[in-house]
């Protein structure tokens, strides 16, 4: 079992370097920085519940949205500060998410990706429609809602770097622990990890919530990083596409993949800028149908079999 | 007490009726063929017993406790694990870490423990060899083998085979039969399906004959055999 | 006493609605249960449709009705290019990824929209379709007659060539079992590139029919792919003759949720009955669809 500790020692070595990087670089590489951990904590939650435990869920996006108008509230309404309030709306997540997960994760393939689909966007019909309708304004409708401008963008970076640093851990934790090998069992073939004695919707519905409550803190911390947020946004299927994109780029299923991947993507957009934003968009859509197709390994796919020919060119 | 009581189950699929009022008992440590020719209804009452599906009628009763409409994980962990009849693996993991998913979860092993376990029930049923490499590169043959060492390491002391001989040759049939006599004699129970007739009258203690769902003989392999009934209905295939 | 005027005239519209919905979904029915592939980008199939009778009747100046077997041809063949060059290379390889390529291919559709028309509303004027049917209480808008019985009329007519065709036969055969199909001479290839052009092509003309009373935008088709998906499994997965329960159940949905409700809801009752159906009534509203 050398591998898996050499590359949480590099991994260990790399958080290291970038927890002490801002006090050697400049305000935009620490913004960039700063996007990239984002997408990687987001991307790395979908990898865990889609490349892990086999659940194609198409609406991640539905905690990010509840996180961010959680987060929101809790700042305005409740007065509390950004960091209690993200944890709180992380809460507030994992609940909405084990009463929403527990009858949606009875559905399987296609009828749970249908189903999380259709509940993220009817999530962000009842956010539209919220404050006509409860006496609690919380959404804004599709005005949306300000928040008060944050003092500085350093702790972004490292909320952002905390959360990519605990989503890329639980990744490495579950290639060798017990609650690792059950949810991997039931992403290979679910019907058999039931026969051997798995409780196949338990281990799902803990991972949909563990999920929810990284995702839901990253939605919160956004929302408060742009001052605003509105419920078309942050329950866009946009957000999606963006996980699984990045996801499939770095590698499906392996624990570096997502970060790889957001990397990746980040800094090939930062490139092309928003002057290009149509073509950008049917870019990523090509980089996925050709990816899907032909390199489902990804990024670190390749960076397998460079290091296989190695091996062999060695021997 | 018996070890397992399957009190007049039926199930039906529709207008399908899959079994009818099959009763039977098993007693500890005992060998259990059943028999019966194809669409008796060999499958479903395993599946029923294994959790895999509820009886439309009747119950299934485990050292004195009613199982019948219990989920299959819940069932694995209170002692009865069934082989599948065309063998299921979890394809990117390896032999052992098949194995391993099956101790940690149906028996309930602490990880260290469910590793050892895992390795020693891969090199009993002979794939000691394959050990590291993932399951989706085994034979047929060595899949039937992984599903027995998966089922054995659950731990379950009672233990339901569902045609794990099907496709072996001569030679084959005889290791596999001795592997489990040394299985029965580790203390498990067991229940066999077979249409190997060579297998379930070297194997079994007693047999219990189906056809069209319902039971038609019950008794010592050898009286069974003569019985007019399961002559007419259906013999299988003696092995040559 | 008084016959509820309101109530009629908004089953109406729903059922007028619904027609178009079954039309516009039959062909992800279709797509699925012939290939297994469940099309991600089933919308913009619509959209392309939609923008193609906009465009010949705008610059063209042909007639509305015209548009729609050419709206077809356009559409059966981007279709069929599409299965037969990408989709094909997904075949028997898990779900996510037909999903993933036509998520990939919807992203590709819209931004090419958006890139060559704008993201601006557009709306069809057609001067014979101005007027209403007034059938003692209630209006009718002539457009969305028209629409709804072409669409039904489409339905229709794929359930006969289904079953009643050679091509249906073979359709049939090699979603059954496309082992078989080979071997009985039939090359599955052939007919899932041939069904994804049928497919296509239906949902094209639905948009055509739809670009007669609403506007057009490039992205306008996610809602009709989840409208799709939620008309489809309302009327039972794979069984294509349910999208009309399916289609009218959701147009009907709608309608009463924008009468009485508010219409700004109208999205979250479809999804939340796409939801409900999913849960507990997997096999749709008939129960003939395929379960898991």
């Amino acid at each position: 079992m050398g591998r898996p500790t050499l590359a949480e020692g590099l991994a260990l070595a790399m958080l290291a370097v970038l927890v002490a990087l801002p006090l050697g670089i400049g305000p935009y590489p620490v913004r960039v920085a700063t996007v990239i951990f984002m997408w990687a904590a987001l991307a790395g939650a979908w990898n865990l519940l889609a490349g892990y435990a086999g659940s194609t869920d198409l609406g991640p996006v539905v905690h990010y949205g509840v996180g961010a108008f959680a987060t929101a509230a809790f700042m305005l309404k409740a007065q509390l500060p950004f960091l209690v309030a993200v944890v709180l709306g992380g809460v507030v997540a994992m609940a909405v998410a084990y009463a929403l997960g527990t009858p949606t994760l009875r559905l399987r393939g296609a009828y749970f990706a249908i189903g999380t689909l259709a509940l993220a966007e009817s999530a962000k019909e009842v956010a539209l429609a919220w404050d006509r309708f409860i006496p609690f304004p919380l959404t804004g409708g599709s005005a949306g809602v300000s928040l008060p401008l944050a003092a500085g963008y350093i702790q972004f970076y490292y909320v952002m770097l905390a959360l990519m640093a605990g989503v890329t851990g639980t990744a490495l934790w579950l290639q060798r622990s017990k609650f690792g090998y059950g949810l991997r069992a039931v992403g290979e073939n679910d019907r058999l990890a039931e026969a051997s004695g798995v409780n196949i919707h338990r281990l799902r519905r803990r991972l949909y919530v563990g999920s929810a409550f990284v995702i839901a803190m990253t939605g919160g911390t956004a929302g408060y990083w742009l001052s605003y947020i509105n419920a078309a946004e942050v329950f866009s299927t946009a957000i999606t596409f963006q996980m699984v994109v990045m996801t499939l780029l770095g590698g499906l299923g392996t624990p570096f993949g997502p970060a790889l991947g957001a990397t990746f993507l980040t800094l090939a957009s930062e490139y092309l800028g928003t002057r290009f934003v149509y073509y950008y968009l049917i870019i990523i859509g090509a980089m996925i149908v050709a990816l899907s197709l032909f390199a489902p390994g990804g990024l670190a796919g390749l960076v397998q079999l460079a290091r296989q020919r190695r091996v062999q060119e060695a021997a | 007490m018996s070890v397992l009581e399957v009190r007049r189950v039926s199930k039906r699929f529709g207008s399908l009726v899959a079994l009818n009022q099959v009763e039977f008992a098993l007693a500890e440590h005992e060998i259990l063929g059943i028999i019966g020719p194809n669409g008796a209804g060999k499958s479903t009452l395993f599946n029923v017993i294994a959790g895999l599906t509820t009886p439309s009628a009747g119950d299934v009763v485990y050292r004195g406790r009613s199982i019948a409409g219990l989920r299959p994980d819940a069932v694995c962990r209170l002692g009865i694990a069934k082989t599948f009849q065309i063998p299921q693996l979890f394809p990117r993991l390896t032999v052992t870490e098949n194995v391993l998913v099956a101790a940690l979860y149906g028996h309930g092993a602490s990880l260290t423990d469910a590793r050892q376990q895992a390795q020693e029930w891969v090199a009993f049923v002979g794939l000691h060899g394959k050990a590291t490499m993932s399951a989706e590169t085994l034979s047929v043959a060595e899949r039937r083998r992984a599903d027995l060492a998966r089922v054995l390491a659950t731990g379950a002391p009672l233990i339901l085979l569902d045609e794990n001989m099907a496709g072996l040759n001569q030679t084959e049939v005889e290791a596999a039969v001795a592997l489990l006599r040394q299985v029965r004699e580790r203390g498990r129970t067991l229940v066999v399906t077979e249409h190997i007739m060579r297998a379930i009258l070297g194997l079994a203690d007693r047999v219990v004959v189906l056809n069209y769902g319902e039971k038609i003989a019950e008794g010592r392999p050898v009286d069974v055999m003569r019985d007019a009934a399961v002559v007419k209905a259906y013999l299988g295939e003696a092995h040559g | 006493m008084a016959v509820p005027v309101e109530l009629v005239q908004t089953l109406i519209n729903g059922i007028l609605q619904g027609g178009v919905y079954a039309a516009a979904a039959v062909g992800l029915s279709l797509i699925f249960g012939v290939s297994g592939i469940l099309n991600a980008a089933h919308g913009e199939l619509v959209m392309l449709g939609a923008f193609a009778t906009y465009w010949l009747v705008t610059l063209y100046h042909l007639d509305a009705l015209l548009t729609l077997p050419i709206s077809f041809a356009l559409l059966f063949a981007f279709g069929w290019a599409l299965q037969y060059f990408v989709l094909n290379r997904t075949l028997g390889r898990p779900l996510l990824l037909s999903l993933l390529v036509t998520f990939g291919i919807s992203l590709i559709l819209v931004n090419t929209a958006l890139r060559l028309w704008s993201g601006d509303y557009r709306m069809l004027r057609i001067p014979y379709f101005q007027h209403s049917l007034i059938l003692g209480e209630f209006i009718v808008p002539l457009s969305r007659v028209v629409a709804c019985v072409t669409a039904v009329a489409m339905v229709a007519g794929l359930s006969w060539l289904l079953a009643s065709t050679r091509l249906g036969r073979m359709i049939r055969a090699t979603a059954q079992d496309g082992e078989m199909a080979r071997m009985l001479g039939v090359n599955p290839r052939a007919v899932y590139a041939v069904t994804f052009g049928i497919g296509s092509g239906v949902s094209g003309v639905a948009g055509s029919l739809v670009a007669f009373y609403t506007p057009v935008e490039p992205n306008m088709g996610l809602t009709y792919t989840l409208f799709a998906f939620a008309v489809v499994v309302l009327g039972g997965l794979g069984y294509t003759a349910g999208v009309i329960w399916g289609g009218l159940a959701l147009g009907v949905a709608q309608a009463l949720t924008e009468t009485y409700l508010e219409a700004g809801l109208s999205l979250l009752v479809a999804f939340a009955l796409l939801y409900a159906i999913l849960r507990f009534m997997p096999a749709g509203i008939m129960g003939k669809g395929r379960l898991e």
